[in-house]
């Protein structure tokens, strides 16, 4: 796992720039401006931020992480970005509230002090309070809403959650008449936004006790709607986002992942896929170290190119991307290892037998090392840390080792493709040369259509994906099994399509003769 | 947790012992039938000490915020303590003086 505590703003900043080239939106003199909310990888979902001065409503079931995400929203904007922000909870307490978020890292308590974050405390009274008949909250709460917007300058405004106050003081204006109910929150949402504050307000989402899915929510809201869900994993909850409507301005559309550390959400919106090799430099070429390897690669591998080592296990898939990684470390380049199969330990020691010293490039910050549980990976938090390790080390060589146990952990075929697409497309923006490894299936093959059949068979069809595929294989002969290694493809590039034997020796990969049938 | 402290010079004195408050939005038919029904309810209390404040949300947030009324009409007891809370149709004596637990309060 990358150290996230290491991660400087300047990361961020470089990250949000990679996905900022994607925006298909863009905010014009006039139009709908967006105001950034400082969560991580929230804005980048919204190309930009919220809607400024509008409301937008947030939809999730119970522990979707809506009270988290409206708490956050207020707590950045104060103290990040100078906008004093206001809570409304009809709900929990503000104490509970604040109780809960001193589990994240966050100095909620002196923003509280200096009146910069105002609580409304809107819950239920603990001394209870008896209901008779009709009640309006409606103008009482905008009384003091606009009451404490006012008194602290807000810019900012969360209502958690309002969902609860129709079942509260559910009268035959709310219960019974869905068009007054209906009417009644445009009217709310309308008031708020005469506010002139940028507005998040949580409710509780479909088949959900509060729900106001039945008072047709997407019709209330005209502005914005943004939905979270979780589901149980294997051994953590995963959570996902989907912005649903965001009027008059520009968002990433489609399910994207997020977590909640102790730092707050992170969202890991999908990176653009873009696969097209036009601005490939093929006078650039990363090489292995290894000659004739080089050489039948036409001069090693093309910068910004995906490459899949392909091969049975022992054929030498994790020498050649260490191989590739210490060569490369020892022409000046910075490395990324994502090791999804062996602990970095065991990756460290593996090259040490072969004489590679990988502890002076890892202190001085040239090769970091991402990790990630098999169980329950998410592949866009993964996607993130990898982008985030590149962009703190400023690598320009990636090994993912390996690309398979992406599959064998609890991730669907399409998900591994998806991600493998999203990989392929940042490596490409930013010029990254990629070595992705891959298990094959297949042991023996001295026929390449055997291990070729197994690739196209594959879900996954990573040789789509990739620009190059260099195969792995045995091969009995004479009583003995002998490796062979050819360059299957390579695009763009010429290269040579003949198969040789080679060895794993003390220094690595050591290149043989060319395979021919009289062997 | 309340932001805002009351600075209401109105504000009932502890010593008082017996305050009630009402709170209001405006002057709509439910506000004024809120108003009658609760004027009506005191005139049979102020001899035993209880005094009445009516409080318009829109003209006093502040201290609708203080008292976190969350709906209307709502009559509070603020003294003695706890304070004590009924909101909604007020025009029921009985059911007014139960939810206040104002009997109990002059029988203790």
């Amino acid at each position: 796992m990358v150290d996230r505590s290491r991660m400087t703003k300047d990361t961020r900043e470089t990250r949000t720039a990679g996905l900022r080239a994607f925006w298909t939106s863009q905010v014009r003199p006039g139009g709908v401006q967006k105001l950034e909310t400082g969560v991580a990888g929230f804005d980048e979902l919204l190309e930009g931020g919220l809607p400024e001065g509008r409301v937008t409503l947030v939809s999730g079931g119970p522990g979707c992480g809506k009270t988290v995400l409206l708490n956050e929203f207020i707590y950045r904007g104060a103290r990040d970005y100078g906008q004093p922000g206001v809570f409304v909870t009809f709900e929990e307490r503000p104490e509970d509230i604040q109780r809960n978020l001193r589990n994240f890292d966050w100095e909620l308590d002196d923003l509280v002090e200096s009146e910069r974050v105002a609580f409304i405390d809107a819950a239920p009274h603990a001394g209870g309070e008896i209901a008779l008949g009709e009640a309006d909250w409606f103008e009482p709460m905008l009384a003091r809403i606009e009451y404490v917007v006012n008194k602290i300058g807000a810019r900012r405004l969360a209502v958690d959650n309002l969902g609860a106050m129709f079942l509260r003081y559910a009268g035959p204006a709310d219960g019974g008449d869905h068009y007054a109910t209906r009417d009644r929150l445009f009217r709310f949402s309308d008031r708020l936004r005469d506010l002139g504050v940028t507005t998040l307000i949580s409710t509780e989402s479909l088949n959900q006790r509060s729900s106001l899915s039945h008072y047709n929510v997407d019709e209330f809201v005209s502005q914005g709607l943004i939905e979270l869900s979780s589901q149980g994993g294997q051994g953590i909850e995963v959570r996902n986002m989907m912005v649903r409507k965001l009027r008059g301005c520009g968002y990433r559309s489609g399910n994207v992942q997020f977590e909640i550390t102790s730092r707050g959400l992170e969202v890991f919106p999908k990176i653009p896929v873009d696969t097209s090799v036009g601005d490939t430099d093929f006078t650039q070429r990363k090489t292995f170290g290894v000659a004739e390897l080089d050489r039948a690669l036409g001069g090693g591998l093309p910068e910004g190119h995906i490459l899949l080592i392909a091969g049975n296990t022992g054929t030498g898939k994790t020498t050649l991307g260490l191989q590739f990684v210490d060569h490369g470390l020892k022409d000046g380049d910075s490395c990324v290892w994502v090791a999804l199969e062996e602990p970095v330990s065991v990756v460290v020691r593996s090259a040490a037998r072969h004489g590679w010293n990988l502890g002076p490039a890892v202190d001085e910050g040239r090769l970091r090392f991402v990790t990630s549980p098999v169980l329950d990976l998410m592949p866009d938090r993964l996607l993130y840390h990898i982008l985030d390790a590149v962009s703190e080390s400023g690598a320009t060589r990636i090994v993912v080792d390996s690309a398979s146990s992406l599959e064998s952990a609890s991730l669907d075929a399409a998900s591994a493709r998806a991600f493998m697409l999203q990989l392929a497309g940042f490596a490409k923006t930013r010029g990254l040369t990629v070595v992705l490894n891959y298990l094959s299936n297949e042991i023996f093959g001295a026929g390449k259509g055997q291990l070729l059949a197994s690739l196209n068979s594959n879900e996954l069809r990573l040789s789509s994906i990739v620009d190059g595929v260099i195969l792995l294989r045995y091969v009995e002969r004479e009583r003995s099994v002998q490796k062979l290694l050819n360059v299957l493809k390579l695009r763009g590039s010429e290269h040579d399509k003949r198969i040789f034997h080679y060895e794993i020796g003390q220094s690595g990969f050591v290149m043989g003769e060319q395979f021919g049938d009289d062997t | 947790m309340s932001l805002v402290e009351p600075t209401n010079p109105a504000e009932p004195d502890e010593v008082e012992r017996r305050a009630l408050r009402l709170y209001v939005v405006g002057r709509t038919p439910a506000a004024v039938r809120a108003i009658d029904a609760i004027r009506e309810l005191h005139q049979g209390l102020e001899h035993d000490g209880w005094t009445l404040e009516v409080v318009d949300v829109l003209r006093r947030p502040e201290l609708a915020e203080a008292d976190r009324i969350s709906a209307v009409p709502a009559l509070v007891r603020k003294l003695p303590r706890p304070v004590r809370r009924v909101v909604g149709d007020l025009s029921d004596m009985d059911r007014v003086l139960l939810g206040l637990e104002i009997r109990d309060v002059q029988a203790g």
